[in-house]
């Protein structure tokens, strides 16, 4: 989404992209270290006969829940989620602005219903100390339940400054003719 | 009244078409007094959330696997965990129900701060040790990669010499074909369900013991505190029925993989006195583990105690089924007079 | 559902339309408590998952390869060969899928991996547009049909069938696919020269084997990652893993790796990985919906009560998968569809390795169908505007159409399938 350069809003719009922009390297960093995590269970396994203990549980609930929760923040600030475009190409800039709004709307609906459930179910594991046998040792396993809370914390806070954003420059008619520049910008990282 | 069931089990296997089975049978009696929608394989809820909905009547029941939700009910989770003091897999289905409907006042509270109730669970038929090579003494084992699953069942590899190995189930096939693993512990009837039979070329004929403690029928227990009297009934008075049927269908199924696996050449190798040995002084040392894994769990301290009644409980039934092993009435008979009729309703 | 299309319709998000519509639809149709429930056991439950951690390392490796330009010189390898043909560059693109697709677990990675070299190529030279991007949204459903698959893996742990056999059984059919859509792109092009008017190019053998040489990582990949798999050392879910590796050392090796070059790379396989599964979280949502209201239920019905030769069902569970995949992505799909299909497929005697590969198949074409395909928007976010979704559609249909006939002899002649697993002793 277009980020005004005059505005606190804007600029609190930016100091939540660039938390996002870190969500997104933390991610990285669990990526790589996912890799070589296998890789190093793989090899062991394969050379010395003793594979190491936890690989699928870590890999699944630390890694897997980082990587498909943490970056959606950033996906939203960025505008690249997968959409249709077919209704929303023949309309005025300002209607887009408008059909902006109503995404930001929900995407804020939708991440704090999910916000509040997955935390509710955090607090929970937290409480009884949630963990599972691996075949070597227990792993406590309720700190990844804290980590959607997280995510949908953040695509909250990115999704309602975007909207207030969004609304201001409606109201302002504040509203650039032609492509977005930002628009352009998400096709050099998109997928 | 209308119920919500889930099972994760995929659609073809037994704990899937035997909850079918006994839902339509159930609004059948009841003329449709009783609908059950049943969920199966990924439909729904997956192995560890079911137990959460439950808690949240998202569904009124479900099969649940303890040892999926070991932090939320540590002491149910130990039954599965005592698999190496069950031979006998008639005997574990009729001690698991003692041990949650009578005897275990920890269990029973365990899922009662899950806001759920027992009301009847079964056993697996007994895992073996599967091999892809034949197996000729007990030094063979030495060294092999076997898969398992469970902190217990790590122990058991262990003990034998061999090297634990966790993959999910749906990689056992493979993994045993291209040597990813050497062995993998589990109940003949994956032969069949999957696909070992192709791989697999020796067996240990020796069941290492029946994996019990499934929760086939666990229940929400506003859901059965609220349903229409004469419905509760009939929903008691089935299960007793299912869970012999459940024993039966485990053990034709059973019959039929070792059928199976024999014509397919796989050698059924008798365990010397070595293998024995080993596993002796295994279960020797087992009670203490569990009921440490219990106490990690966070349950009670007393786990010794618990965990020592269950493996009574496990050898006075080992006495109680001789002669109604295979007879689903006489199992059911058995069932209804040593357990269910001494419920409180 | 109508109101999830109108929410697409008006560029919201489509996994934020379909969860949002999920939820209230559980809401509606059981009680809020039970949506809620919903909210906070699955969304955990669906990411939590060891054997979908095959799809991000998948992306990664795909990533990793185009980025250090390994899956450019294929590209260029295939165009060289087949350039001559008409549509020769459309064709070279279908084969250099085919043969990404041997490395890739995903349809999705396929399409977005090749469409990005391919199609800026096939721009420059006046492809028309239509046939440019269907070539690449359909040749990319290969990535699931050609091991290894994460769409088989999913099936095989369902179905109890074995995963490796299904991954062989999809070979043939996976390179039939191939064939036939090259033999459709050669015909329609040859018939209208417009749509394909990049110059018939006269390279000496020379100049083909120097680029053929330079080729070279991408079969050490693919060899790497199917030898690892089928010699043991990896398993099918490892397997990405491994080969993200693999392909980090190639490249290394190959002096085409940079700083950039990795952090580009990741980054992509991140955004990639929660756009699509941001997708799933929302399909998944949906299918609890569909399954309280009943709909599966009503499915399983119909196909029992019409027909129960095997032959009707197939074609009815085709016909439903066909309707259902108009709208959901193929992991929501499967969700929904196995638990009734499987039982009917069992109760008259189908064999389900067969079936596997069949369902892969019909599951692909939702990919490529409207207005809900994955593979299709991809291919969209790799266009610029200029190129409507409504030219993609369109350019898609005829790969569809062979897809169709592709599964009618698949159908006809089970031993297309089932032959190479029996000779290897699966
Ligand atoms: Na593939
Ligand atoms: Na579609």
């Amino acid at each position: 989404m277009a980020v005004p350069t005059n505005s606190p809003l804007g600029n609190a719009l930016r100091g939540g992209r660039r938390i996002s922009e870190i969500a997104v390297t933390v991610s990285g960093i669990v990526m790589a270290l996912m890799v070589v995590h296998v890789v190093a269970d793989v090899g062991l396994r394969y050379l010395s006969g003793v594979p190491l203990s936890g690989t699928t549980e870590i890999v699944s609930r630390y890694y897997m829940v980082t990587l498909i929760f943490l970056p959606i923040a950033f996906v939203h600030v960025t505008d690249q989620n997968i959409c249709a475009s077919l209704v929303s190409d023949m309309l005025s800039a300002k209607s887009r602005v408008l059909l902006d709004c109503l995404t930001s709307l929900l995407m804020v609906v939708f991440g704090v219903l999910l916000a509040w459930r997955t935390g509710a179910e955090a607090l929970r594991a937290t409480g009884i100390n949630e963990q599972i046998q691996t075949a070597a040792f227990f792993l406590p396993t309720w700190p990844s339940r804290w980590i959607p809370v997280l995510a949908m914390g953040l695509l909250v806070i990115v999704s309602g400054l975007g909207l207030a954003v969004d609304i201001e420059r409606f109201i302002r008619h504040d509203i650039p003719d032609g492509p977005d520049p930002d628009r352009d910008e998400k096709k050099v990282t998109s997928l | 009244d209308n119920l919500r069931y889930n099972t994760f089990m995929p659609p073809l296997a037994i704990e899937a078409t035997e909850a079918q089975a006994f839902f339509d049978g159930l609004a059948e009696e009841t003329d449709g007094g009783l609908e059950t929608q049943v969920f199966v394989g990924g439909q729904m809820l997956g192995g560890q959330a079911t137990l959460g909905g439950i808690r949240d009547r998202l569904v009124d029941g479900g099969f649940i696997v303890p040892t999926l939700n070991s932090s939320e009910i540590p002491h149910v989770a130990m039954l599965p965990e005592l698999l190496p003091f069950a031979d006998n897999f008639w005997a574990a289905a009729g001690a698991t129900n003692e041990t949650m409907m009578l005897n275990c006042e920890e269990c029973i509270a365990d899922l009662e701060r899950q806001n759920a109730v027992w009301l009847g669970g079964h056993a697996a038929s007994p895992w073996y040790m599967m091999c892809a090579r034949p197996i000729d003494e007990f030094a063979d084992l030495s060294g092999k990669k076997v898969r398992v699953t469970g902190g217990f069942a790590v122990r058991l590899v262990n003990a034998l010499g061999a090297v634990p190995v966790a993959l999910p189930a749906s990689e056992v096939g493979p993994a045993l074909q291209q040597g990813q693993v050497d062995c993998a512990v589990g109940n003949l009837a994956w032969l069949d369900t999957l696909g070992l039979i192709d791989s697999v070329r020796g067996i240990v004929d020796q069941p290492i013991g029946s994996y019990h403690g499934l929760g086939e029928f666990i229940f929400n227990r506003d859901t059965v505190d609220g349903l229409d009297e004469a419905n509760r009934e009939a929903l008691l008075a089935a299960i007793p029925g299912r869970i012999a049927q459940i024993s039966k269908t485990y053990a034709d199924q059973e019959a039929s993989a070792r059928a199976a696996g024999e014509e397919k050449g796989i050698v059924f190798w008798q365990p010397d006195e070595a293998y024995n040995a080993a596993m002796e002084e295994f279960r020797a040392h087992e009670l203490e583990a569990v009921a440490n894994d219990i106490v990690q769990l966070g349950g009670s301290e007393n786990a010794q105690e618990i965990v020592q009644q269950h493996i009574d409980t496990l050898e006075r039934w080992n006495g109680l089924v001789q002669g109604v092993e295979g007879d689903v009435e006489g199992f059911t008979a058995l069932l209804e007079q040593e357990i269910f009729s001494k419920l409180e309703r | 559902m109508g109101i999830a299309l109108l929410l697409i319709a008006l560029r919201v998000p489509i996994g934020l339309a379909l969860g949002l519509v999920a939820f209230v639809g559980i809401a509606v149709v059981t009680s809020w408590n039970a949506a809620f429930s919903i909210l906070s056991l699955i969304p955990f439950e669906t990411a939590a998952n060891w054997e979908l951690s095959a799809i991000p390392m998948f992306l990664l490796m795909g990533a990793l390869a185009f980025r250090s330009g390994l899956t450019t010189s294929l590209f260029d390898a295939a165009r060289l060969w087949l350039g001559w043909l008409p549509g020769g560059v459309a064709v070279a693109t279908n084969f250099a899928c085919a043969g990404f697709a041997a490395a890739s677990g995903s349809s999705l990675a396929t399409t977005l991996t090749m469409g990005r070299i391919a199609l800026p190529e096939m721009r420059k030279t006046g492809y028309d547009m239509g046939l440019a991007t269907g070539v690449v949204a359909s040749a990319g459903t290969l990535g699931s049909l050609i091991p290894p698959s994460v769409l088989m893996i999913l099936i095989g742990v369902f179905a109890q069938t074995s995963i490796i056999k299904l991954f062989v059984a999809g070979i043939i059919p996976g390179l039939l696919s191939a064939v036939a859509f090259a033999a459709m792109i050669i015909v329609r092009a040859r018939l209208r020269p417009g749509l394909a008017p990049g110059a018939v190019e006269k390279t000496d053998l020379r100049t083909k084997l120097v680029a053929t040489a330079g080729i070279w990582p991408l079969p050490v990949l693919i060899l790497g990652v199917i030898g690892g798999i089928y010699s043991g050392i990896v398993t099918a879910t490892e397997a990405g893993a491994f080969g993200a590796a693999l392909t980090f050392v190639i490249a290394l090796a190959n002096r085409t790796l940079s700083w950039k070059v990795v952090k580009e790379s990741f980054w992509d396989a991140l955004v990639g990985t929660a756009t699509l599964f941001f997708i799933v979280l929302g399909a998944v949502l949906l299918t609890r919906f569909l399954a309280f209201s009943g709909l599966p239920m009503f499915l399983a019905q119909l196909i029992t009560d019409a027909d129960v030769s095997p032959l009707g069902v197939i074609l009815l569970a085709g016909a439903c998968y066909l309707v259902l995949g108009m709208f959901l992505d193929p992991l929501g799909l499967l969700f929904l569809t196995l638990p009734i299909m499987l039982p009917m497929f069992k109760t008259v005697g189908l064999d389900l390795t067969l079936m596997g590969v069949l369902i892969v198949k019909f599951v692909e074409i939702g990919l490529m169908s409207p207005p809900v395909g994955l593979n299709v928007f991809a291919v969209k976010s790799l266009v610029g505007s200029d190129v409507p979704l409504t030219t993609i559609f369109k350019g898609v249909l005829w790969f569809l159409v062979v897809d169709l006939l592709v599964i009618g002899l698949l159908i006809a002649f089970p031993g297309i399938t089932l032959f190479l697993p029996r000779v290897m002793g699966l």
